[in-house]
């Protein structure tokens, strides 16, 4: 490749990004707007949130308790060591509700309910549902991105709050069972250490997490082009940039709401 | 009928319609007209722009020159979905591939339009719902999803949404493509029939000239772009125009051969 070619390969990608960029805040300046003007599709929104809500639940709540789990028996023997086994519970709860809860479930659900979301989508852009929609004088915004949007940011912080209670859960039986740690104990050590403060801000977080998880999948869903191969290929980004997001999100939101709440 | 529409007024009228994507010239200057209460059949090859200039009639995509008006309504300056919407309530839209919600049973689907445009009660949604599906002979199918129906079925299915609201208009796209020749017929004809039963107007898209004989009161002749004849179906049959005349003699040699 010679230097002329490479540059016009370069200007071709920085282009092509910023045009994505533009379409994408673009469609999401409309589809925050279509969540808040009538009408509502309240029945498609109940369906999303069982779609994207209770059928993630087992998968976020196994992960939350086994992370729990994991991470207390990875860190019961170092404080076993320095006599401080009856901090595990502070260690495992403030790590889990902190930062780990959250995290954890935000990917999740971008990976789970982005394929979902991109995928049916996807295909009904290829199979001209969306424009049946449109033709049937319904606006897909509103029937469609809207209602997934919202579902995103009302299952968020449920599955977090369940899954944050699941790990502490775990932690509490490695707690018990390898610390050797009176049961109520744990749980009054985890009472004492964990304030409000370290609870609500990251669930609070979570609302952006399902927020850019939702207009992320429905983005892609709708930038979807070509038959089945290209619901694939979408369905593909979906995730990854879905997951890309809620990291991203993550990074900036977590030391902002530091310093706004400490 | 809307009070917007003048007394003998077309349906449709597109007047010097242009439309290229990334520099590829689709439309090139399109006039037609649609006489209300009749069936005007657009004809011509697969990628002539048929599909193209009735997405134009619903706003599903905007010319880039010409005006066109829609039921008596000037859509030309249309530039958002809501100013559209309110036109969309009285135009059917049948997809070639029939676009069926693919979530929802055939019952749903049809209900679909109803449930959000109509203040109607369940009960009397679910009996238009039957009535729509016994026009187009579907009462049975109507707890089934689209995936567990033929693709004839789906199509009649996709009409019978189509005219869940009793449109003003029908815009068919390629109704017969992807049948066999038998169930092409029986669409053709049930798309005739309807539209004596309901006097309203219909637009149909089609390369399938036996459809164009059976639905057609009158037949424009799309190629390359422009409209290159327009008349009834015997009209066109006697063109002159060696486009047309080439286009009718492949049909002919098609439909001849098939049924040697």
């Amino acid at each position: 490749m010679n230097g002329n070619s490479f540059a016009r390969t370069v200007g071709h990608s920085l282009i092509a990004s910023v045009r994505s960029s533009g379409a994408f805040v673009l469609f999401s300046a409309r589809a925050v707007s279509a969540s808040l003007t009538r009408p509502f599709f309240f029945g498609e929104l109940v369906r999303q949130v069982y779609a994207i809500g209770i059928r993630s639940l087992p998968l976020t709540s196994t992960v939350g308790f086994c992370v729990g789990l994991v991470f207390a028996m990875q860190t019961v023997n170092q404080m076993k060591r320095f006599g401080a086994a009856s901090y595990l519970a502070a260690a495992v709860g403030l790590s889990i509700v902190r930062e780990l809860g959250p995290i954890l479930t935000g990917i999740m659900v971008a990976a789970r309910a982005g394929a979902g979301i991109g995928a049916e989508i996807g295909s009904m852009k290829v199979t001209r549902q969306i424009d049946a929609l449109r033709v049937t004088a319904i606006d897909p915004m509103e029937f469609l991105v809207a209602t997934r949007v919202l579902a995103c940011i009302i299952v968020l912080p449920i599955l977090t709050a369940i899954a944050d209670v699941l790990g502490i859960v775990g932690g509490w039986i490695i707690g018990i069972t390898v610390g050797n740690i009176i049961p109520m104990e744990y749980l009054r050590t985890t009472y004492h250490f964990i304030r409000m403060v370290d609870v609500f801000p990251p669930l609070f977080k979570t609302l952006f997490f399902g927020l850019v998880i939702g207009l992320v999948s429905c983005f892609q869903g709708f930038r979807t082009t070509g038959g089945t191969e290209g619901v694939g290929i979408s369905t593909t980004l979906t995730v990854e940039r879905a997951v890309l997001a809620v990291a991203i999100c993550d990074v900036f939101l977590t030391p902002a709401l530091t310093r706004l709440i400490g | 009928m809307n009070e917007s529409m003048q007394q003998g007024e077309p349906a449709i009228v597109a007047e010097d319609v242009y439309k290229s994507f990334d520099g590829q010239h689709v439309l090139r200057g399109v006039s037609l007209t649609a006489e209300t209460g009749k069936t005007m059949v657009i004809v011509g090859a697969s990628g002539s722009g048929k599909t193209v200039l009735v997405s134009m009639f619903v706003g599903l995509i905007t010319p880039d020159r010409g005006t066109i008006r829609v039921l008596g309504e000037d859509v030309t300056p249309f530039t958002k979905e809501a100013q559209w919407n309110q036109l969309r309530m009285r135009i059917g839209f049948v997809f070639q591939g029939a676009a069926l919600y693919d979530s929802m049973t055939i019952g749903a689907n049809v209900a679909f339009p109803l449930r959000h445009h109509t203040k109607l009660s369940s009960k009397e949604i679910e009996e238009r719902v039957v009535d729509k599906l016994r026009l187009v002979g579907l009462e049975e199918a109507v707890d089934k999803l689209p995936s567990q129906i033929s693709g004839g079925m789906q199509k009649r299915a996709g009409l019978a949404r189509a005219l869940a609201l009793d449109p003003d208009l029908v815009i068919y796209d390629e109704p017969t493509a992807g049948l066999d020749p038998l169930r092409a017929e029986s669409i053709s004809r049930h798309i005739r029939e309807l539209q004596t039963k309901l006097g309203n107007t219909a637009v149909v898209v089609t390369h399938d000239m036996a459809c164009a004989f059976i639905v057609g009161d009158r037949v424009a002749f799309l190629d390359d772009g422009v409209i290159a004849e327009q008349g009834t179906v015997e009209e066109l049959a006697r063109s002159a125009d060696p486009r047309v005349r080439k286009f009718f003699k492949a049909a002919e040699c098609l439909s001849g051969g098939a049924s040697q």
